[in-house]
């Protein structure tokens, strides 16, 4: 019978799902402050359930009606303060609320649905109240209700019902007669509506939004649709869809009808004080009924439009026994009962006369109905709910929609008037329109595809509480970022892996709360779930405070499931060990519960993120916690891809695969590409990254694809799949937003293409799946492809700086070191402006102070040209910025600097690099060349000449350094040894680096004695010519390294007290370990002339404090 | 494979568009076709399967092109101005044909169409589901599914 209807159902369905889909979150607040009940909160709560109770009454959904009718009363209880809000009653609502869920998305099998548990408990919250406070409960008509509970006297005029007839038969419907009291005593009117959904069409509302309607003006009390007269019609659009409403509402009669327009005889109105006889009362008694004879005695006049005033009898008081079933009519009073209007009404309805015989109808014959009504929905397939293809979108998003077709349509009728008239020239004008137009018009639409992250955050709250329930945690989740929105498709696919992630955090990231306290954290765990924009992607975050995950555990759990040998797990850093989770196969939990470590997980929820063109991170501080950040685009339908040219085809590789573009000049591809076997490699930062020649991939049997020597070089360095690996095209194109259109069915095996995008000139560009290519080129996944060289670029590769090569002038070539770079800037020659001779940048709401080199050494004037680089970095407690006209190149270099060729103050010394002679600049020096005042003679520098030797050259420091330095040692602690110039002891093998790092060290007013290497660093230690304050050393270095030295230091009684400094050009993260480890005390980058300067400024002050420890040891 | 003349079936009339591969002088049924154009500006797809000559750009959308010289076996040949891209409409994707060059339209009466002889001029003889007599020539009744079928198919059917 519901197919006939399948339309209002289905709209049903979605206003339910609507409904509902906050149910849950305001539940969960309203027991979050249950000591103070939200009144607000809980009759929205009451609001939805009751208009889903209203229209599945229509409907004659009595599963679902009852269910939300038991929902109901405890929410009522709830509101009017008679009944808590505990923990385990909202358990309860929560559950009765999925259940109510599930019944009406599967509506169709919704009558045949076992909801008796879910009754039976709602049953109990209400009757235990009931007992408790002799409150009249509702009645939740619940078979094994206890049946003490009816026999207070006033709860049987609860039960009590009324029954209203209605000129189509099957169409009686109960009304609770103390809500009927209720509405009377309120001074309200209480109206019967008893019409033609269909053949009343001035209504023109479909259920829901008449129930809504109603709903808006009154309190609806009962509802009824003819399901039987449905079942009879035909199937494409039924004829006549008779029901009935009762309903209070605060309006006069009058004005009433005239709101709704009712055609005659189908409105009445329900007094208490009208002729007693008009209607039966339903009492729970079951004698059937020879007392209810009908009456067929037309009832009063109309009230104005009102037809008939109709009345009830008071209520009598009747033996009760607990109703098992609303249907149960029978009249036990010695009330007369019935007096339809129907028989008044002039319509053609057949059973005119008849109203009164379902009204003496006994129990019996409503059973077949019911029976019926089971039978029905097993009987039609099951057919799915679709609500996922309906999308909520704004009025006024339609509107510019229309408003832009328009605007279009217009466009094009200009453009091909502009195509007939040969106007050229208002031809771009015309393009310029269109253009405008689409763009605006494409982001309307995606406008209306997007959704707030919030729907899948509520659910959440949700899933932590009874997870955190079960575990025995205690967990506090935050929501944050709720509206950030996101493509419909993209929150549809995200619900499950974030499901996943925070599952993972509640289970294994939050202790128990014992283990918490015991680590003195509070006892209860937070998890922060937020969402944010960044770089025009949406960042999901979940962000716990439990145990974090212990890369060592990682790395066991992975050898014992034999996913990876020992070896290999020994060489991954902690960052690649904890990539292990992502591998297939992998679970860490330690037992495996029902909640997570099924080991089906993290690869999974990897897999689908990177299908929606996302990509995952995991950061972890064992003990601390764990962050997960999930980075989303904001929709799927466009791709921001770079087009790549291979074996002169285009390809379009999506943005979020590519971290970073190499280029490869012609000569150097011998020394950066190098062979293992048959795999090409490229080093890269002191990791080895394995290479894929796209051109291999495309055209595999062209040997003269490999190889192609005396080209210049472009590798993609890509990531996909958690592996990371260069891919050589052989040109680069635009960046691009792409539309991915699907391949033909002949190609779906094709792994490494995701689909076809056809590009602006009407080409077509074949869009590559990285993760596929790394499949299809055999690299391996699963495995940190990257592996780390260190010890192999060490053992061949003495010292090496990374610096950025530049030209000025074009034959002129510089060199900077990276470590003293602080970031570089592309700007237009405009906007420079020369102030007074000098040149200076607006840059970040400030201006930057700008260095020409010319003007500073002796070099050649730049060319003009329309776009420079400016280098910045720090001088001092300032930026300032050299212009570059040219950027060459980033080259690791060798620091073994010819320091005689060029003298001359900012420039370091000499290299040849690609075969020129290229100058090594100092920053530093440059920056205080040009602007003296700012390293100013401070007065503090006044006190250092007493150092005497140490100072070469003219007095410079930051200003803030002599002044710390000159305290310390003069501070009265020092008075043992007064004007006394601490001295530091330097080990560097490398002269270049020597020299810079001692000049460093002499400018805040140091002595230094220098060592070769550490064998002879020791012996001048162990001479015991010098009272050291300090030691600064290289870590590489022939004969004895720094931590050898460092070692020995420590080892030594006399100078275990020492502050050790170490320097050097690779701070891998195992050395700054180690270094730690064996007592170095500070860790810096080789020619940070600030950092270096501040650490030894320290360490000198530190040791001035305590001048006679050495003596003490 | 399906024959489009069962024996004492009612005789129903088809229109064929007709083109050459080759020498053969092929005809598929024209409600198949969805049209005919010179659009072979064709995309290569690495790895694609061989019959595969590429892709093209079809008012937006991308349209797998089948070479209809692969599928019959014969040797490849260069695009020239006579080829054509005959656009099939197979359920919801559309599938071009590349073939030599067009001709007529032919109609015929499905009792005048015979069973495909067993072994059909050295060509692929699954891919016929009947021939049909002209006057001075014999015209094969092309059955496009088994032509655009996936490649694994095509491979259990071979």
């Amino acid at each position: 019978m519901f197919e006939e209807n399948t339309e209002i159902i289905n709209e049903f369905v979605i206003e339910a799902c609507e409904g509902m889909g906050e149910i849950e979150t305001d539940l969960l607040a309203i027991e979050a402050s249950a000591d103070r009940v939200d009144t607000d909160r809980v009759n929205k709560v009451f609001r939805a359930i009751h208009s889903i109770k209203g229209a599945a009454g229509f409907l004659g959904l009595s599963r679902i009606s009852e269910l939300s009718h038991s929902m109901e009363n405890i929410l009522n209880l709830m509101r009017s303060e008679q009944l808590k809000p505990t923990p385990s009653r909202i358990n309860v609502l929560l559950r009765a609320a999925d259940q109510l869920k599930s019944l009406v998305d599967d509506v169709h099998n919704s009558e045949s649905a076992n909801i008796d548990t879910c009754l039976q408990d709602l049953g109990k919250i209400a009757s235990r109240d009931d007992s408790a406070t002799s409150v009249a409960a509702s009645p939740a008509p619940s078979c094994e209700q206890a049946p003490v509970v009816a026999a207070p006297a006033q709860t049987a005029s609860t039960t009590d019902a009324l029954v209203i007839p209605c000129r189509v038969e099957e169409l009686p419907v109960a009304v609770d007669l103390q809500q009927l009291q209720q509405a009377w005593a309120a001074d309200r009117s209480v109206f019967v509506m008893d019409f033609d959904m269909i053949k009343d069409h001035n209504l023109s509302l479909n259920v829901s939004e008449l129930g809504e309607r109603l709903a808006d003006i009154g309190d609806i009390l009962a509802t009824q649709v003819a399901r039987e007269a449905l079942g009879e019609l035909s199937a494409s659009s039924p004829a006549s869809l008779p029901c009935l409403v009762v309903i209070a509402t605060v309006l006069k009669p009058e004005p009433f009808a005239r709101f709704w327009r009712l055609p005659p005889n189908s409105l009445y109105i329900l007094t208490d004080s009208a002729p007693a006889g008009q209607f039966r009362r339903r009492t729970t008694t079951e004698t059937p009924a020879k007392t209810t004879t009908p009456d067929p005695v037309p009832a009063k006049a109309p009230v104005a439009a009102v037809p008939i005033p109709v009345s009830t009898p008071a209520p009598a008081a009747a033996p009760i026994v607990p109703t098992p079933r609303y249907e149960v009519v029978a009249a036990a009073a010695p009330v007369a009962p019935v007096s339809a209007p129907v028989p008044q009404v002039p319509t053609p309805v057949a059973h005119a006369p008849a109203p009164v015989k379902p009204m003496v109808t006994p129990v019996e014959e409503t059973k077949p109905q019911e029976s019926k009504m089971a039978a029905k929905p097993s009987a039609a397939p099951a057919e799915s709910s679709k609500t996922d293809n309906n999308i909520r979108v704004a009025v006024a998003v339609l509107d510019r929609l229309m408003n832009l077709a328009g605007e279009l349509v217009l466009s094009r009728n200009q453009l091909l008037q502009v195509l007939e008239q040969h106007e050229s020239r208002m031809l771009e004008s015309v393009g310029a329109r269109i253009d405008q137009v689409t763009s605006e018009l494409q982001d309307t639409i995606m406008q209306t595809r997007m959704q707030p992250v919030g729907n899948v955050f509520n659910r959440f709250t949700r899933v932590v509480r009874d997870l955190s329930n079960t575990l025995g945690k205690q967990i506090q989740l935050n929501i944050e970022g709720q509206e950030v929105e996101l493509d419909k498709t993209i929150i549809e696919a995200i619900g499950d892996p974030l499901t996943h992630l925070i599952r993972n955090s509640v289970d294994h990231g939050i202790e128990k709360p014992e283990v918490r306290t015991a680590n003195r954290k509070p006892a209860q765990g937070t998890v922060h779930l937020r969402a944010f924009h960044e770089d025009g992607k949406v960042n999901i975050s979940i962000e716990d405070d439990g145990a974090g995950i212990d890369a060592r555990k990682l790395r066991r759990k992975a050898v014992e499931k034999g996913l990876l040998t020992q070896e290999k797990v020994d060489a991954m850093s902690d960052a690649e060990a904890l990539k292990l989770i992502f591998l297939p196969g992998f679970s860490t939990a330690e037992q495996i519960t029902s909640v997570s470590g099924r080991g089906v997980g993290m690869d999974v929820v990897r897999t689908n993120i990177e299908k929606l063109g996302g990509s995952i991170d995991i950061e972890t501080d064992v003990g601390r916690g764990t962050t997960i950040t999930v980075r989303l685009p904001l929709t799927l339908a466009i791709i921001p891809s770079l087009i790549v040219r291979s074996c002169g085809q285009r390809f379009a590789i999506p943005q979020i695969n590519i971290s970073e573009l190499v280029r490869i000049r012609v000569g150097d591809e011998a020394k950066r590409i190098e062979r293992l076997r048959d795999a090409e490699v490229l080093r890269l930062r002191g990791v080895l990254l394995p290479l894929v020649r796209l051109s291999s991939v495309v055209k595999p049997d062209d040997s003269t694809a490999t190889g192609a020597a005396g080209e210049s070089a472009n590798i993609l360095v890509v990531e996909g799949g958690g592996l990371k690996f260069g891919l050589i095209v052989d040109g680069l194109h635009d960046s691009e937003e792409i539309v991915v259109k699907p391949l033909g069915r002949h190609m779906k095996d094709i792994g490494f293409l995701a689909g076809a995008t056809v590009l602006g000139d009407g080409g077509i560009a074949l869009i590559l799946d990285i993760t596929g290519l790394a499949v299809h080129t055999e690299l391996g996944v699963g495995e940190p492809a990257a592996k780390h060289t260190k010890n192999e670029t060490e053992d061949r590769v003495s010292e090496t700086i990374s610096t950025l090569i530049f030209t000025n002038h074009p034959s002129e070539q510089f060199a900077i070191p990276m470590s003293s770079i602080a970031r570089i800037e592309r700007v237009r020659i405009e906007q420079i402006d020369s102030v007074g001779g000098q040149e200076v940048l607006q840059y970040r709401g400030g201006t930057l102070t700008l260095l020409s080199l010319e003007k500073c050494i002796a070099a050649r004037q730049r060319d003009e040209q329309a776009r420079v680089f400016v280098v910045v970095f720090h001088a001092g407690e300032r930026e300032i910025g050299l212009i570059l006209p040219e950027v060459c190149d980033i080259l690791e270099c060798s620091s073994n600097l010819d320091t005689r060729t060029f003298i001359e103050p900012g420039v370091l010394g000499s290299l040849v690099i690609n075969g020129r002679a290229t100058r090594f600049l100092d920053t530093y020096e440059l920056a205080r060349r040009a602007h003296p005042e700012w390293f100013g003679a401070t007065p503090a520098v006044a006190a250092a000449p007493a150092a005497g030797p140490a100072w070469s050259g003219p007095v410079v420091a930051a200003p803030h350094q002599p002044a710390m330095l000159a305290n310390a040692v003069h501070s009265p602690t020092s008075q043992a040894a007064p004007k006394v110039t601490p001295v530091v002891l330097l080990a560097e093998d490398s002269t270049f680096f020597r020299n810079k790092v001692k000049s460093f060290i002499e400018q805040i007013g140091a002595e230094v004695v220098t060592a070769e290497d550490g064998q002879i660093a020791w012996n001048i230690l162990c001479s015991e010519r010098h009272q050291f304050a300090g030691v600064v050393t290289d870590i590489e270095m022939p004969n004895m390294n720094g931590f050898e030295l460092c070692e020995q230091i420590r080892g030594d009684l006399r100078f275990r007290h020492l502050p050790v400094i170490a320097l050097t050009s690779l701070a891998s993260d195992e050395h700054v370990t180690r270094g730690t480890q064996i007592g170095i005390n500070e860790y810096l980058i080789k020619l940070d002339r600030d950092k270096l300067v501040l650490a030894v400024t320290s360490i000198l002050s530190c040791r001035a404090d305590a001048p006679q420890r050495p003596a003490l040891v | 494979m399906v024959t489009l003349i069962p024996a004492n079936a009612t005789v129903t009339e088809h229109e064929f568009a007709t083109f050459y591969v080759g020498d053969s002088l092929i005809g598929i049924d024209i409600l198949q076709v969805q049209e005919i154009n010179r659009n072979l500006e064709l995309t290569h797809v690495p790895h694609a399967p061989p019959c595969v000559r590429g892709v093209v750009n079809l008012r937006g959308d991308v349209v797998t092109v089948i070479d209809l010289r692969v599928v019959f076996g014969l040797p490849g040949r260069p695009i020239d101005g006579a080829n054509r891209n005959i656009i099939l409409s197979c359920g919801e994707e559309r599938i071009g044909l590349l073939v030599d060059r067009i001709a007529d339209v032919v109609h015929a009466k499905s009792d005048e169409i015979d069973v495909p002889p067993a072994n059909l001029l050295g060509l692929s003889g699954r891919f016929f589901s009947g021939v049909h007599k002209l006057e001075n020539d014999l015209l094969l009744i092309l059955n496009a599914t088994s032509v655009v079928a996936e490649p694994e198919d095509e491979a259990t059917a071979a």
